[in-house]
């Protein structure tokens, strides 16, 4: 009862304070529960009051980073909404996927559903989280955030670019265990860079629309000129691929030009493709 | 064990010739596909030339062959013992809750220790599936293991397992990953390893059975008989079993779980004619290599069409259910020995007891409503306060309140239907038959909402709930029946799971979260036909207390005195179900409230159906509501789903029953 008097109050005060403001960027509360929005909202200079799995963003997202003092509220798939409640969100936003309490949350705030990753979606997941951005940008008053963004994307797709040859084929894959692979393809956001560099992805396998399919390492038995590992990689499949026949009679393998790179959030957004950008070439330019 | 149907003689044998002429003629297409088999030998001597395609034939291919026929036969091998040392046709690794236990100890190990995976990942495999079956046959001990209350138990504990391991790969779903597609039974390989490892294990077992065969013949005989020949039983049954269980751990370990084909190989075996146990020795593991060996020759076929995994063993799942049911429907238990409590006290107390369950319980409830916390701290707040500030907490703690009455409900009387104190709502597998519906529909419409996903889990139990009764429609006699319809719907739903787990997507977690049980999902609307369910049922199944009493002494007892066996045992089996369906959609499918509540109601010494009827529900309110409250305010801000804390209770009180028994 009392908190909520006192932020009866705070909004009062607010609100008084307004006229004093109108100068300011809007200063919303949002509680994001998917990382890939969560991502996107701290690229554009929004520090979110609550996001759902702090922990976890932080050891698989890592990038950028999330605000000291926001308040975890639990899972991405089930929330807590009490915890929730009590941060007094203006927004909050979700993708619509995980959340079966979509009728709840309006309760708490006013909330909006933004699909990255849409099975009756158009255009890649690059394309999506664009635009997904842009609309953020527009709803909190970003704008000169969202361009900034964009130089960045544009600059780093150019720097993978230049530090590729035009045309190379490249596998994007990370073990699930020591036998099987997921690997990135259309419509995902990892094929959707590699397209945009000039670069051609070795799977043309099919993907679901999360952008990767799960398959046995044989299977990646076209010729490749590059052969890129996400991290992490389980220690037996560490072994694998010193031990394996299999792996090492692969063509991409054999060719020698296997590269790993640092976790980076496959389901993410504009920032994860960024990130992904600036690894892959660091990777590929530097092992030659 | 005499075969009661008549099967042609030669149809079986033919059959099987054809199938296995079948299988290498796709099995050469497999091969056909990775080129020109003259660079073979080179390719084996320099890997390092050769082209990819003879390298994937003879590291890949080649392997996996080896592997699903060393699978195939020590399953079957493994079954074989366990059927012969217990006496029991439908034991297997599978129905013994062996492989759910080697399954939860490596997901353990794999949480804890990963570095140690390696040098001692069999053996706590192994260490899990002797302690899943050393719970079974604890908890049976004292019935003499009759064949289906052993059933029944290890039902219950590898469905309890499966709970616990479903709960750990909720809160940990990204450091247990590389489990989902082993546990789905793939067969994939990728060098000789997994055959190194397996073969030796395989022909040891072999022949130390071989060794055991005189034995292991022996016991067939009655224990008075046997003991006359001058043979120490009880050490030639443990060694035979240790080394079944060793050996289904050990293939657990090398490729997950690889369901049926323990339990069809030995049956097949009987059916074509193996009388002896050399016989059976021999025969069964040879027919579990050539079921594994054609069902993996298919799925690698099926394989290419799918952006997902296909594991083998969620397929032998799903072919192995009706196959099962026409194997088993031979299958007469021998005649239960009477429960203990099938001469009731009169009432002892009963009405007051009864009451002050049912006050207990509405305060509990009351509490759970008012009692929360937040990022702040706990917090009280009035009753009519709540569903202001937090509107999302009454329907959840009614629904949990909902689904322990009528799991309660059910267990109770399905506990007298089957005159067995293991009998319980998921052993049914209607919760299965949902949650295959929900799962069915999430596969074909990713995109499909809240709504759509209650209608399809409502379609799926009443189509599991039809296709039950109609396989026990003469069931008044032997309601045992009912538990393989149970085993085949639920291994139906387990290979369902297998695939969407290996697919990867993270669809998974999704259906993760309906497994497990959580009231996060419950809306007004949902606990309004919750409570229209209750009105219904519950006033009908006491309305037919006197049934409940008189069944609890035999059919012949209970038809001497009036009642319409089969009848009655469709009418209450009817009523069991609904419930349970209502139930799953609240809570999921785990829970174990429903092998709970009758048992603590007889506790307290109610004993009288009606009593026990009422006293259960309210225990099952109790514990549902306080499982409930506790997943959803104990670890904010994660939330333990409702179900999986209610399972979590339930095994509390398994060890009590066990060390009571």
């Amino acid at each position: 009862m009392s908190l909520r008097t006192t932020a009866i109050a705070l909004v009062a005060c607010l609100l008084a304070c307004a006229p004093l403001s109108a100068a300011r960027q809007t200063a919303e509360r949002v509680a994001v529960l998917n990382w890939g929005l969560a991502q996107t909202l701290v690229a554009l200079g929004v520090e979110p009051v609550a996001v759902a799995d702090v922990d976890g963003y932080r050891k698989w997202v890592s990038r950028p980073a999330l605000p000291e003092d926001a308040v975890d509220v639990g899972r991405r798939i089930e929330p807590n909404l009490d915890v929730l409640s009590g941060t007094r969100p203006d927004l909050i936003l979700m993708s619509g996927y995980y959340n079966r309490a979509r009728e709840r949350l309006r309760t708490i705030a006013s909330t909006e559903t933004l699909r990255i990753y849409d099975p009756e979606g158009e255009g890649d997941a690059l394309e999506r989280s664009l635009d997904i951005a842009q609309r953020l940008a527009d709803r909190l008053d970003r704008g000169a955030a969202m361009e900034r963004l964009r130089r960045d994307l544009d600059r780093a797709v150019a720097g993978l670019r230049a530090r590729t040859e035009a045309g190379d084929s490249v596998y994007v894959i990370r073990f699930q265990d020591d036998g099987h692979v997921q690997v990135f393809g259309a419509p995902g956001l990892f094929d959707a860079v590699l397209q945009r560099a000039g670069l051609t992805n070795a799977w043309q396998g099919g993907a679901n629309y999360w952008g990767f399919s799960m398959i046995p390492i044989e299977r990646l038995d076209q010729a490749a000129d590059h052969l890129v590992v996400v991290e992490p990689i389980p220690r037996r499949a560490e072994r694998m691929m010193a031990d394996s026949a299999i792996w090492q009679a692969l063509p991409a393998v054999r060719a020698g030009d296997v590269h790993r790179l640092e976790t980076i959030w496959s389901f993410g957004g504009v920032p994860s493709a960024i990130h992904f950008a600036d690894r892959l070439g660091t990777a590929i330019d530097g092992d030659g | 064990m005499a075969t009661a149907e008549a099967i042609r003689p030669r149809a079986l044998p033919l059959g099987g010739i054809a199938l296995l002429c079948g299988a290498i003629v796709l099995a050469g297409y497999n091969a056909a596909s990775f080129g020109d088999p003259a660079t073979l030998f080179q390719a084996w001597r320099q890997p390092d030339s050769a082209p990819i395609g003879t390298i994937q034939f003879l590291h890949a291919w080649l392997p996996r062959l080896m592997m699903s026929l060393l699978a195939g036969a020590g399953l079957a091998l493994a079954g074989t013992v366990m059927q012969q040392v217990l006496r029991n046709p439908i034991a297997s690794p599978l129905t013994l809750g062996v492989a759910a236990g080697s399954q939860l100890a490596l997901s353990i190990l794999t949480l804890t220790a990963p570095a140690l995976l390696a040098p001692f990942g069999e053996a706590a495999a192994v260490a899990g599936g002797a302690i899943a079956l050393a719970i079974v046959l604890g908890l049976t001990w004292h019935r003499g293991l009759e064949p289906v209350s052993v059933v029944l138990a290890g039902l219950v504990v590898s469905l309890y397992f499966g709970a616990v391991n479903a709960g750990l790969l909720l809160f940990f779903e990204f450091d247990l990953k590389a489990l989902l597609i082993w546990g789905g039974g793939a067969l994939t390989q990728h060098d000789w390893s997994g055959v190194t490892f397996l073969a030796p294990r395989v022909l040891v077992v072999l022949v130390f059975l071989g060794l055991l065969a005189r034995p292991l013949a022996i016991l067939t005989l009655d224990d008075h008989s046997a003991r006359g020949l001058g043979l120490s039983l009880q050490r030639a049954r443990l060694l035979a079993l240790a080394a079944a269980v060793y050996l289904a751990a050990a293939i657990v370990s090398a490729v997950g779980i690889i369901a049926f084909v323990g339990l069809a190989a030995p049956a097949l075996a009987r059916q074509l004619g193996a009388r002896t146990i050399g016989q059976r020795l021999l025969a069964a593991p040879a027919i579990g290599a050539l079921l594994l060996f054609v069902t993996d020759q298919c799925v690698q076929q099926l394989d290419t069409f799918t952006t997902g995994l296909l594991p083998t063993g969620a397929v032998t799942a799903l072919l192995g259910a009706p196959l099962l049911l026409w194997l088993l429907r031979q299958v007469r238990p021998r005649a239960a020995p009477m429960q203990t409590a099938t001469v009731p006290h009169p009432g002892t107390h009963g009405p007051g007891r009864v009451a002050a369950l049912w006050l207990v319980a509405l305060a509990i409830t009351v509490f759970a409503l008012v009692l929360g916390r937040d990022a702040t701290g706990w917090r009280l707040e009035g009753v009519f306060t709540i569903l202001d500030s937090s509107p999302w907490r009454a329907p959840r703690v009614m629904g949990a309140a909902c689904a322990g009455l009528l799991l309660a409900l059910a267990g109770t009387v399905l506990q007298r239907l089957l005159r067995n104190p293991m009998a319980s709502p998921e052993v049914l597998g209607i919760s299965g038959g949902a949650l295959a519906g929900v799962m069915i529909l999430v596969l074909a419409l990713p995109a499909a909402g809240e709504p759509a996903l209650v209608a399809a889990g409502t379609a799926g139990a009443l189509v599991t709930t039809g296709g039950l009764l109609w396989f026990s429609r003469h069931g008044g006699g032997a309601p045992e029946r009912i538990l393989l319809a149970g085993i085949a719907i639920k291994a139906i739903y387990d290979g369902l799971i297998g695939i969407v787990a290996a697919s990867g997507s993270p669809l998974w977690l999704r259906l993760l979260n309906w497994v497990s049980g959580s009231t996060y999902g419950v809306d007004w609307p949902l606990v309004m036909g919750a409570a229209g369910v209750v009105a219904l049922i519950g006033p009908a199944m006491l309305a037919f207390h006197r049934w409940l009493e008189l069944l609890g002494l035999g059919a012949e007892a209970a038809g001497a005195r009036g009642v319409s066996v089969n009848f009655a045992h469709l009418v209450l089996l009817t009523l069991a179900a609904l419930a349970t369906a209502v139930a799953t959609l609240l809570v999921g499918p785990l829970s174990f409230v429903g092998l709970m509540a009758p048992h603590m109601a007889r506790m307290l010494g109610l004993r009288r159906a009606r009593a026990q009827l009422i006293g259960a529900a309210g225990i099952g309110v109790i514990v549902m509501v306080i499982a409930d409250w506790a997943g959803r305010t104990l670890l904010v801000p994660q939330e333990w789903p409702a179900g999986l804390a209610a399972a979590f209770i339930g095994g509390l009180y398994f060890m009590w029953l066990l060390r009571r028994s």
